[in-house]
């Protein structure tokens, strides 16, 4: 049975092979990301110039709505999904996914769920109604009482999201939990591995109070009831808490699998061990911890008591310990190290220092007098998109070029990558990095039209964002020939010159079923 | 694929599929749990926290007959009238804004003193030709005053039905607490008139 | 993969700087594809220099940025002018240069490993993976550095909780898309009459140009339905309202915060507030502004709360103690005497050109945002006016009338906003304009109350 397997569409339909899911899961979430990315550009489009040139503010609502929902649900999370289904059990020593035919179910959710949304918005864009229009953070009762009629697709779409979420984090826990090789102690699991168990975790602590949050928006909205209507007795407030205390742990759902992707590439390429492995894994469990205790940080101008107030803040400046832990065991892995700077690793270092800077907006942001003048404004449009764009997104495209060779077995076209590379580091730059001073000077949030004092540098950062969106058509055309053409040179099972760990043990491309023996680990692989 | 198994059946005691299905079993267990924490639990949660704290001023603690012994005054004299600091005390009336009805305090505000005992009339009126229901709710700020600020007498969160062109009073009879924190200056009471009137066949 | 295509050509296109490759530096002979060999070429030193470049940009643009353009306040937290705006602004520069300290930091260490640390440079790694007194080290003293961030911080947090009695309490009602201020108490007199609109008066012709219609695609219900047409815009271009809200100086403010509809934010920048607006819920804010900071201060809505959330500028008006006195004085007079009027013009009878010459003002001031200036809506969360059935056919009367008095679904209720005479100019316009020609008159009797 070593490399037999059904053909066709077939295959793909009822696949229960991790590497085969895993390739949907990231073929998906890749149309996603270029799916968000030209809603980005419109809205760019849009904000290029103060007036309104091309499209009505309630389409400009919808833009921002969908561009945030596809983005984090559609792009970071199934890419993260992705990678673990194709390297959790290479890594672990397992021969697939424990629960394989979950794992397919809740692959072939998604594109149902996204074609419920994203069918809203096509038929937006041709002037028929209105798509979700209250932006990803669906605040009642801006979607309750005042959403349009397709706010009931769209919490179907959110529920069919959280069930595939939660599907796959239980299943990477189970395979994590029972399907280690003998001698794959918890403490000898590489990063990737243990970032993900936690990312498990938290998803299935916090994608049912998401599924929580819809269905009483569903009740409010049709079944008379008043969990967030102040006529009723309810509170418009509370539902922030139920979102946030979703919200906060999401953030670092989208962030976690970076750091472990990150982990995993900055010694191979420093060709020195991380450093401080155990001192990551509890700085990981710490930022995870504290995700639930954080929460109403989103929430400093909606009259919380004082006392609110300080806990919130000093809980979140507490999540700069254990994120320094990380950045300093890093920066400690690449010194004194004997660096080169293949594709993967160039993104890892841009990873470090962007997300770096990301992490110390956040700090900024903690500071609940001073974020009485940043709420809200393009400071926060800046930070967040500097840890998910250029923090999380760039883990995932490190990570990708990292395994790619041994998905398919060829080396990638390494000139057209670092093309792809240089590009998306200035354009993400001149994209992200203004945004923090129009933020500053008083730009708000949302707005598809802006005084005029912002105009400048929102001409640039439109620059940007068409910049950084074009740089991605290079990562499709890297991918398409490495993965459709299989041109390029052979790779060999290694691939990098000191890359360890248990999928560098297994041949270029790697076959269709792999460890059907578990290895023994005797010794730490990471 | 049987070495495998074997190895880790010597690894694990259990069979790996029994294994798998334990655990997963066991987190659809934790899934289940926190949908039930979000709508069962969170809002009763988020309610007693407004409770104990005064958040959004939603809940205004009502006035045990024990409390009102121990915190009112019967008596004031003029004397500690003048000695006491005194509070403001504003009232909001304000109606959601497709409810055709008017809603107006007949006092905008008042100073008094901690402890004693004020009575408050509001007019509400039905201006339609139509039968209507309405109902108040009150929302204090500052939150810390909240608990502080003791209703004997309130038609808040009580559906008031009016006839077509009926005028009324509606009575509210407060105290303010002798724990009222001496840094407040001003406590306001609004309140917002919701129709309720269920929508009548044909 | 191209061949073709020497790898030194692409990085000469991103770092014009890097002409002369280091190919010395990379003749080692480790076992690596050939491939990857040509590649290592260039990259170290050119990314050691990009990130040189990339900082000196970074910093050097927040320096120019922060004492040169800062100094006119354009791309900074602006200073403001109470007490707590510039404390405020006092923590975030501490937490800016905070941050930029430890960024510079650690980028350097990374940055100098990064050009020293290479394996092109003939580097052998050392083996070092763990040290426990380096990482306490870098446990604590982060610890330490929030502790010293948080004093501050908490300090102006608790002043901002200030407990001396307000000499005016304003009330800010946020509505789609609107602000509305309600005075209701200044030195201790609480009867005080005074409670108006506050709208966006930068004319609509400024931005909404071109494509005025839903979707992206002008195809189908969405399509051209304005003049491509650019009126120019205004230096307080979506900054400027119709009637600003009007404080003293020298006296502390409370602002009592809510909303009609949805969660609106009221914030003003040079105060340092910005306060969310819950329906069904009051916040409070305060503020006192010094004596000699009078002026225009502008601010905005800053919570998403529909279509025109980027349509609802604050603007507060700071005057002198007298001048305020007597503005208030006046207003309350002005307003009292509008009421009359509208009282008395209940019965006047307004001919059609009257009617539909005030109408299509109040109209395009009014209604224009969502029926839009055509009446043809944005459908169908706006509906077009336009043919429709209770616009444009004599039976709709009753229901017109109604609908602007009461509001329905998203319209608010106008009875309470608009005098009697503009209702009946409005609806009149409503009827007769865009080919609607049910030739109907409504006098300000009219509509006073509910049709029946």
């Amino acid at each position: 049975m070593s490399d037999h397997h059904p053909t066709g569409f077939s295959r793909w339909l009822f696949t229960t092979n991790h590497k085969d899911i895993g390739s949907m899961y990231l073929i998906f979430s890749f149309a996603m990301f270029l799916t968000g990315g030209f809603m980005a550009m419109v809205i760019r489009a849009e904000l290029m110039y103060p007036g309104l040139q091309l499209i009505d503010p309630n389409f400009f609502n919808q833009m921002t709505t969908t561009h945030g929902l596809i983005m984090v649900f559609g792009a970071v999370m199934p890419a993260f999904v992705g990678l673990a289904n194709w390297m959790i059990p290479m890594m672990i020593g397992a021969p697939d996914m424990a629960l394989p035919r979950m794992n397919n179910w809740s692959f072939w959710i998604l594109p149902f769920a996204f074609a419920i949304l994203i069918g809203s918005i096509v038929v937006a864009a041709f002037g028929g109604g209105s798509a979700p229009n209250f932006g990803w953070t669906f605040y009642a009762p801006l979607s309750t009482k005042y959403g349009p009629p397709s706010t009931d697709f769209f919490i179907f779409s959110v529920h069919l999201m959280g069930i595939s979420s939660i599907m796959g984090a239980i299943n990477v826990i189970v395979t994590i939990f029972n399907m280690r090789a003998p001698g794959m102690t918890f403490m000898r699991m590489p990063l990737f591995v243990w970032t993900w168990l936690i990312t498990a975790f938290l998803l299935i602590a916090v994608m049912p109070v998401l599924a929580g949050a819809v269905t009483m928006m569903l009740m409010d909205r049709h079944f008379g009831t008043s969990f967030f209507d102040a006529a009723g007795g309810g509170d418009p407030v509370l539902f922030q808490h139920v979102f946030w205390f979703f919200g906060h742990p999401e953030v670092y759902i989208m962030i976690l699998p970076s750091f472990g992707i990150i982990s995993a590439i900055l010694p191979t390429f420093a060709r020195k061990p991380l450093f401080g492995y155990p001192s990551m894994v509890y700085a990981t469990a710490s930022i995870a911890f504290l995700s639930f205790v954080v929460w109403a940080h989103h929430m400093f101008t909606v009259g919380l008591p004082l006392a609110g107030n300080l806990f919130f803040m000093y809980m979140t400046m507490l999540i700069a310990v254990p994120t320094g832990v990380k950045v300093f065991n890093w920066v400690a892995t690449m010194w004194q190290g004997s660096m080169t700077f293949e594709v993967p690793m160039l993104f890892s270092i841009a990873f470090v220092v962007l997300f770096t800077i990301g992490g110390l907006s956040g700090l900024m942001l903690a500071i609940t007098p001073a974020d009485q003048q940043y709420q809200d404004s393009y400071f926060v449009v800046a930070h967040f998109h500097y840890v998910l764009v250029s923090g999380a997104i760039f883990g995932i495209m490190a990570g990708v070029y990292y395994w790619l060779p041994k998905w398919t077995g060829v080396m990638f076209n390494e000139t057209l990558a670092k093309a792809h590379f240089w590009c998306s580091l200035v354009m993400v730059n001149l994209l992200f990095f203004p945004m923090h001073f129009v933020g500053l000077a008083g730009m708000q949030r949302r707005i598809p039209d802006y005084p005029l004092q912002f105009a400048d540098l929102n001409f640039w950062i439109s620059i940007g964002g068409f910049g950084f969106g074009l740089s991605q058509l290079l990562l499709l055309a890297v991918v398409w020939q490495a993965c459709i053409q299989r041109k390029g040179k052979k790779a060999t099972a290694q691939v990098w010159e000191s890359a360890e760990g248990l999928e560098w043990t297994l041949p270029s491309p790697a076959p269709y079923h792999s460890f059907s023996t578990p290895p023994f680990i005797k010794a730490a692989t990471h | 694929m049987n070495k495998h198994t074997n190895q880790i059946a010597k690894h694990n005691p259990l069979p790996p599929r029994k294994k798998n299905l334990k655990l997963l079993v066991s987190l659809s267990g934790v899934v289940v749990g926190m949908f039930v924490f979000a709508i069962w639990g969170m809002p009763p949660f988020y309610n007693a926290i407004c409770k104990l704290t005064g958040l959004n001023g939603k809940v205004i603690a009502p006035a045990s007959l024990t409390d009102i012994s121990a915190n009112r005054s019967s008596q004031i004299t003029d004397k500690q009238r003048m000695d006491q600091h005194l509070i403001n005390v504003q009232f909001i009336a304000d109606t959601e804004p497709n409810m055709p009805w008017s809603f107006q305090p007949d006092l905008r505000s008042v100073r008094l003193p901690t402890g004693e005992q004020k009575q408050i009339t509001f007019t509400v009126h039905n201006p339609t030709d139509q039968d209507m229901v309405g109902q108040a709710i009150p929302s204090i700020s500052p939150a810390q005053a909240v608990a502080h600020l003791k209703k004997i007498e309130c038609f808040c969160f009580q559906q008031q039905p009016l006839k077509a062109g009926e005028t009324r009073q509606l009575t509210l009879v407060f105290y303010l607490d002798k724990e009222m924190p001496s840094n407040i200056p001003t406590v306001t009471l609004a309140y917002k008139l919701f129709d309720m009137t269920k929508p009548s066949a044909g | 993969m191209r061949r073709g295509v020497p790898s030194t050509a692409v990085p000469r296109f991103f770092s014009p700087y890097l002409a002369s490759s280091t190919h010395a530096n990379h003749a080692s002979s480790w076992a690596t594809p050939a491939l990857l060999k040509k590649a290592f070429s260039f990259t170290g030193s050119r990314l050691f220099l990009s990130g040189v470049i990339l900082f000196a940009v970074f910093f050097s643009s927040s320096n120019v940025l922060f004492s040169s353009i800062a100094s006119a306040q354009s791309y900074d937290m602006p200073q403001g002018v109470t007490e707590i705006s510039q404390q405020e602004f006092a923590l975030h520069r501490m937490m800016f240069w905070c941050c930029v300290a430890i960024g510079i930091g650690v980028f350097s260490v990374m940055f100098y490993s990064i050009l020293k640390h290479r394996k092109s440079q003939g580097h052998k790694a050392a083996q070092f993976h763990e040290s426990t007194t380096v990482e306490i080290i870098w446990t604590a003293v982060p610890f330490l550095i929030l502790i010293a961030m948080a004093i501050p911080a908490t300090k102006t947090l608790i002043q901002m909780k200030d407990s001396s009695e307000a000499a005016l309490t304003i009330k800010v009602t946020g509505s789609q898309w609107k602000w509305q201020y309600s005075y209701l108490e200044y030195k201790a007199n609480n009867t005080i009459d005074l409670d108006y609109l506050s709208v966006l008066s930068t004319p609509r012709e400024q931005f909404e140009t071109p494509l005025r219609a839903a979707g992206l695609f002008p195809l189908g219900v969405a399509s051209y339905t304005g003049e491509r047409k650019s009126a120019p815009k205004n230096s307080d271009y979506l900054l400027e309202v119709d009637k600003p809200v009007v404080i003293p100086t020298g006296k502390k403010v409370r602002f009592l915060i809510t909303s009609n509809d949805v969660i609106h934010a009221w914030w003003v920048a040079d105060f340092g507030i910005k306060q969310d607006a819950i329906p069904g819920f009051i916040n409070e804010t305060w503020t006192k502004v010094p004596v000699g900071k009078e002026g225009i201060y502008r601010g905005k809505c800053a919570e998403l709360c529909g279509k025109d959330h980027g349509y609802m500028p604050i603007v507060v008006k700071a005057v002198s103690e007298s001048e305020f006195d007597q503005w208030l004085a006046d207003s309350q007079a002005a307003q009292k005497k509008a009421k009359a009027d509208a009282a008395n013009s209940v019965d006047a009878v307004m001919s059609k050109d009257e009617l539909m010459t005030l109408g299509e003002k109040e109209y395009l001031a009014k209604c224009s945002a969502c029926h839009q200036a055509n009446g043809q809506g944005l459908p169908p969360t706006f509906p077009a006016l336009k043919g429709s059935l209770i616009a444009s056919k004599p039976e709709g009367l009753a229901t017109h009338i109604n609908h602007v008095r009461n509001g329905i679904n998203m319209m608010p209720a106008f009875k309470d906003i608009l005098s009697p005479k503009v209702m009946a100019a409005i609806i009149t316009y409503e009827r007769n304009a865009w080919g609607n020609d049910t030739d109907q008159l409504v006098q300000p009797k009219d509509v006073v109350k509910d049709a029946q």
